[in-house]
């Protein structure tokens, strides 16, 4: 901040926005691994989530690609998200933290992020499925990457230079979010047909 | 308080303050302008996706644009017994731009066995491994009816572009319509012949030395099969199971391969436990 005498505001909208998203993707989260439970206990259950050939979940839980590091992925995203949340309360509270601890947050999420962007190639190409609480997933963990990346670099994280790019691009970051929603719709309608087949 | 009862720094403590004041208000407006158009633009883009996606759905669905195999008005073939064999029904096709006529069922106390399959399905294979001669007995005893829809939801599990799924389907479609009596016997060939996920399938020419294999040498199937005659019925079916509703259940729709139903329930247990499903027949008719 260069206004010294403007006090910083709390940044509650930023705050906001990681408790919803990052509650909303823990639920799904949730979900899943309940869904996997079912599972394992009763391989032939009928999950709610199945609700199509093309809409469901049960082929995208019973697949390697679903328990890619070994373990199913929604421990993952139980662990993760009740993190973004533990921060949004954190900048609600007015938390003030260090550089590395922003810069970590956003290598969490980036990382994140590559691991859905690998997830929806494999749902989208190799199970043909359009898996209800995976999409939940990656319709948050898309706004929490550009969210919190451009957040970083308007806040002057990563140098001034990026800060003036960042500052420039964090008002679009809506349609950021939302174009990156089309790359993948479009793919997905593309390969599957998910338009004709609904 | 009069301005002349106040001292030189209050004055000045009191302009700094207006000016900050003033400052936040501008900064505040400058703010609101910096998200007032890119908000804007992604309404605009927003309600342009849902114009474009409004637009395609209506367009849609695909109609069938050839008609599909005779034999299967339903979209399935369906077997019974008559004199200890299972023989298949006689029937028109479903024309180009029309919907399949559903078999009734009526209850006659028999086990009227309804399966959605893709030909290259590996749970179907194995449901097949254990059931197909079963279910040929019970149909050829009289005590139950078959109906069999091949469909084509596995594309995407084999090379892309490679259409494995699809054209495995079509063959079901080819020799119901130019030799009824072989469709199990091919069917059969067909899972044993089946070609493996992650591969590009098998070609048309070797799903056509399959179906010699089985014992049927068409020429009319071999070039239905080379020619892909009933692509644009399978892809129809195929959509049309997957959407739903499906006629004598309350099973919605096909969500996987194998959906066994019998009597419009659903059969959940294992694929490769032949008394599991025959118990299940069993009880389905003890009501």
């Amino acid at each position: 901040m260069t206004d010294v005498d403007i006090a910083p505001r709390r940044p509650w909208i930023l705050g906001i926005f990681l408790i919803v998203a990052g509650a909303a993707g823990w639920w799904a989260a949730f979900q899943l691994t309940i869904d996997k439970f079912l599972t394992l206990a009763h391989p032939h259950a009928a999950l709610n989530c199945n609700l199509s050939v093309l809409v469901q979940c049960g082929k995208n839980l019973d697949s390697w690609q679903g328990s890619a590091f070994g373990f199913p992925n929604p421990i993952l995203g139980l662990g993760g998200f009740a993190a973004v949340i533990a921060v949004g309360v954190s900048l609600l509270a007015g938390a003030k933290f260090a550089r590395w601890y922003w810069i970590a947050f956003n290598l969490g999420i980036a990382g994140a992020l590559a691991f859905v962007i690998w997830l929806i190639g494999q749902s989208i190409f190799v199970l043909g499925t359009l898996c209800p609480w995976c999409m939940l997933v990656w319709f948050v963990t898309i706004p929490l990457f550009w969210v919190v990346t451009l957040r970083n670099l308007a806040e002057g994280v990563y140098g001034s230079r990026a800060q003036r790019v960042g500052s420039a691009l964090l008002s679009w970051v809506i349609l950021i979010s939302v174009l990156s929603y089309l790359v993948v719709a479009v793919i997905a309608q593309l390969v599957l047909d998910v338009i004709h087949r609904l | 308080m009069p301005d002349d009862r106040l001292t030189k720094n209050d004055r000045r403590d009191a302009a700094r303050e207006q000016a900050r004041l003033t400052r936040e208000k501008q900064k505040r407006a400058e703010n609101l302008r910096r998200w007032l158009i890119p908000t804007g633009v992604t309404v605009v883009v927003v309600a342009i996706v849902a114009i474009v996606v409004l637009v395609v759905s209506m367009s849609a669905p695909p109609p069938q644009s050839k008609a599909g195999p005779k034999n299967m008005i339903s979209d399935g073939i369906l077997f019974t017994g008559s004199g200890g064999k299972m023989v298949p029904t006689t029937t028109g096709a479903v024309q180009a731009s029309s919907n399949p006529t559903p078999n009734d069922q009526p209850k006659d106390g028999l086990a009227h066995i309804v399966t959605y399959v893709d030909f290259t399905c590996p749970a179907c294979q194995a449901f097949e491994a254990t059931n197909a001669d079963t279910l040929q007995q019970m149909v050829e005893q009289g005590t139950a009816t078959l109906e069999v829809h091949p469909i084509a939801i596995l594309d995407t599990h084999f090379t892309v572009g490679s259409r494995y799924s699809s054209r495995a389907n079509n063959v079901g479609a080819c020799v119901a319509n130019f030799a009824p009596n072989s469709f199990y016997d091919v069917m059969k060939a067909m899972y044993a012949g089946q070609g493996k996920e992650q591969t590009a399938g098998l070609t048309n020419a070797q799903m056509v030395s399959i179906v010699h294999g089985a014992g049927l040498k068409n020429g009319d199937v071999d070039k239905c099969i080379s020619g892909e005659t009933f692509k644009s019925w399978v892809t129809s079916a195929t959509i049309r199971s997957g959407k739903g509703p499906l006629p004598n259940t309350t099973v919605p729709n096909v969500a996987h391969t194998p959906t066994v139903l019998v009597n419009g329930q659903e059969y959940t247990g294992s694929l490769t436990d032949g008394a599991a499903f025959t118990d299940f027949v069993q009880q389905v008719l003890a009501g």
